[in-house]
C-alpha cells in the first residue's frame, strides 16, 4: 500500500541523511529502523518478560498526538529523577514509514527514551491494538502500569507527575 | 538544526504520509455514477464508476499543481454535488508544521471533465490549524463548509487566558462555489483531532455535530445549525456520556436526518471504561457491536436509516451494518464486508432511496456494497 513517488523517496532519503548527520548521537540511527523495534502481536509478552520482577510503564503514543508529547516529557523527567523507573514506548506510527520513523527516533533520542522503543509493524493497526489490549479503542496517550508481579492497570489520558505518583 | 532542513523534512514527510493513506470518500451524482476521491502523490485523485464500483475509470489528478492533502483516519478530501450537477471537492491542504492547514475548494462545472484552480476558503491566513473540513449543499444550492480552527486558542494563549480545545468555523458560498463568504464561528471549545459531521435536514437547514470539550474536560458531543447568514445560535449538547479525558480520541461523530426530520447520530465514547460505538435516534440509544466497534457512520434516505461501523474480532476486520426501513423503529443486522489487512473508516453514500457502503481496504481495494434490510 505504500506508494512513494521515486522523486519524493529521493528527497526523503536526502532529508534523512541530513537529519542523521545532524543528530546528536549518529550511532543511534545506524540501524535500518533507527533503533526502533517492530511491534507485533507477540511483542506484548516479550516486553512483559524483559521487565519481569519490577514495576514499569508502557506508553502508547503517536507523533500527531499532542497530549502524548507532554506525556513523553513528563515520563522522561520522572525517569531522570528515578533511574530505576523503566519506560517502554510503543508508537502507532508505522515503522514502514521511514521518514516518520526518523522523526519518532529523533524525538525519543532527544529525551533518552530510545532504548526500549517500539513502532507499529506491518500488520493492520487494529490487529496490533487488539494485541496490546482488546479493550483499548485507540485513544492516546494510553498507558499500562505494570507492578512487580506483572499485573497491569490501563490508563487513557495525559501523564502528569501526580498520575505517576499514583500509578507507580 | 537548520530550520530549512526541518521544514523540508516535514513537507516531505507529509507528502509521504498523504501518498500512503487509504482515506477515501465518495458520492453518487444525479445520473447514478459513483465518484471517489482519495490522495495520491500530487494531491487528489478522482475515479468514477458506472457500475457501482465493479469497474473504475483510471485515477486522475485533479489539482493543477501538486499539494499535500490531508487524508488520515479522520480527514480525507470530500465530494459533494450541486443541484445542476456541479462537482465540488473540499480538502485540507497541509502546511509545513504539524497540525496546520488551509481549507481548500475546487469545482467542476462540466461533469468532472475539467476543474477550477483550487483556492483557500478561510479568510484567516495565519499558518495555523484550519483542518477537518466537511461540506454540504443545501436544497437552494448554497455550499456550506465547516472546519476546525485554531485561531481562538492562539489568541487566548497570547493573552495568557486558558482555552479548551479549538473552535469550529464555517463559510457559505451563495454563487455555486465561485467564492465563499466570511468565516463564521459556530462554537468555541471543540476537540482538536476528531472529524466534524454535517447533514442537511428535510427543511433545508444544515447542521453540524462535533466532539466538544465541555467543562472541565468532558469530550462529549454538541450539535448546532449553520445559518447561511453566519449568525448561529448556541450549540446544544448531543451526547451525555460524561467522558472526562485529556487525550486525543481521533474519533469524530456522524449525523443524519430522515425525511420526517428526526435526527440520527452515531459516536464513540469511552466514559467509565465501558466504551464503544453508539447510535441514537427515534428515541432509542443503542450500543453498536462490541468493545472494538469504531468509526460508526449513519445515513438516512427517506425513512431508511443505516448505521455502519468497523470492528476487529481478533482475526479479521469486519464492517457491520444495522439497517432500518422505518426511521429506526426496527433494525436488521448484517456483516457487509471483511478484510485481513489495513482499511479506511467505512462510509455511507446515498443514491435516491438507496444507501451504499464505501470502504477502501489495502487488500481488496475500493469495496462498494448496497445496504439493505
Amino acid at each position: 500500500m505504500k506508494m512513494l513517488h521515486p522523486l519524493a523517496a529521493a528527497v526523503v532519503a536526502t532529508a534523512i541523511a541530513a537529519l542523521s548527520a545532524l543528530a546528536a548521537s549518529p550511532s543511534a540511527y545506524a540501524a535500518g529502523n533507527a533503533g526502533l523495534k517492530a511491534f507485533a502481536p507477540q511483542s506484548v509478552e516479550q516486553i512483559a518478560a524483559s521487565h519481569k520482577g519490577k514495576p514499569f510503564v508502557v506508553l502508547v503514543w503517536s507523533m500527531d498526538c499532542e497530549f502524548c508529547q507532554h506525556s513523553l516529557d513528563v515520563l522522561s523527567k520522572a525517569r531522570a529523577a528515578n533511574p530505576g523507573f523503566d519506560i517502554v514506548t510503543i508508537t502507532t506510527d508505522p515503522l514502514s514509514d521511514a521518514a516518520l520513523s526518523q522523526l519518532v527516533a529523533k524525538r525519543l533520542s532527544g529525551i533518552d527514551l530510545l532504548a526500549d522503543a517500539w513502532s507499529f509493524g506491518g500488520l493492520a493497526p487494529e490487529r496490533l491494538r487488539y494485541a496490546i489490549d482488546p479493550r483499548w479503542r485507540g485513544e492516546k496517550p494510553r498507558s499500562y502500569w505494570y507492578d512487580a508481579q506483572g499485573q497491569r492497570v490501563a490508563y487513557s489520558g495525559v501523564i502528569t507527575p501526580a498520575l505517576i505518583e499514583k500509578m507507580r | 538544526m537548520p530550520l530549512l532542513a526541518l521544514q523540508t523534512m516535514n513537507l516531505t514527510l507529509l507528502a509521504a504520509l498523504a501518498a500512503s493513506t487509504l482515506g477515501t470518500s465518495g458520492a453518487f451524482d444525479q445520473q447514478g455514477r459513483l465518484w471517489v476521491a482519495h490522495t495520491g502523490d500530487n494531491g487528489i485523485v478522482l475515479q468514477s464508476s458506472m457500475d457501482e464500483g465493479r469497474s473504475w475509470t483510471p485515477p486522475r489528478q485533479v489539482l493543477h499543481k501538486p499539494e499535500t492533502v490531508e487524508a488520515n483516519g479522520e480527514a480525507r478530501p470530500k465530494i459533494a454535488f450541486g443541484p445542476q450537477g456541479q462537482l465540488y471537492l473540499s480538502y485540507t491542504q497541509t502546511l509545513g508544521k504539524h497540525h496546520t492547514g488551509n481549507i481548500r475548494f475546487i469545482r467542476s462545472l462540466d461533469g468532472g471533465q475539467t476543474f477550477s484552480p483550487p483556492y483557500t476558503v478561510q479568510r484567516d491566513r495565519a499558518p495555523i490549524g484550519h483542518r477537518f473540513d466537511d461540506i454540504q449543499v443545501d436544497p437552494q444550492g448554497r455550499i456550506f463548509l465547516a472546519w476546525l480552527d485554531q485561531r481562538d486558542k492562539d489568541a487566548a494563549q497570547a493573552a495568557q487566558r486558558p482555552y479548551r480545545g479549538i473552535a469550529v468555523y464555517y463559510a457559505v458560498s451563495t454563487d455555486g462555489g465561485a467564492s465563499f463568504g466570511e468565516d463564521a464561528k459556530l462554537a468555541d471549545h471543540t476537540c482538536e483531532c476528531c472529524r466534524i459531521a454535517t447533514a442537511v435536514a428535510p427543511d433545508g437547514r444544515v447542521a453540524a455535530m462535533w466532539r466538544h470539550i465541555f467543562e472541565p474536560n468532558i469530550r462529549d458531543h454538541a450539535v448546532a445549525w449553520l445559518p447561511a447568514n453566519g449568525k448561529p445560535a448556541a450549540p446544544a449538547r448531543a451526547t451525555e456520556d460524561g467522558w472526562k479525558i485529556d487525550a486525543c480520541p481521533h474519533h469524530g461523530p456522524s449525523l443524519a436526518f430522515d425525511s420526517k426530520g428526526q435526527r440520527h447520530q452515531a459516536w464513540f465514547s469511552a466514559a467509565g471504561d465501558e466504551g464503544g460505538a453508539f447510535y441514537s435516534g427515534n428515541g432509542q440509544l443503542m450500543r453498536l457491536g462490541g468493545p472494538q466497534a469504531e468509526h460508526a457512520e449513519v445515513a438516512a434516505a427517506g425513512q431508511r436509516v443505516a448505521v455502519v461501523w468497523k470492528e476487529f474480532d481478533g482475526t479479521a476486520t469486519g464492517i457491520h451494518a444495522q439497517v432500518s426501513p422505518d426511521g429506526g423503529a426496527s433494525w436488521s443486522k448484517h456483516t457487509v464486508a471483511t478484510t485481513q489487512g489495513s482499511s479506511d473508516h467505512p462510509h455511507i453514500m446515498r443514491r435516491g432511496a438507496e444507501l451504499w457502503l464505501l470502504w477502501r481496504t489495502a487488500d481488496e481495494g475500493i469495496v462498494v456494497r448496497k445496504l439493505e434490510e
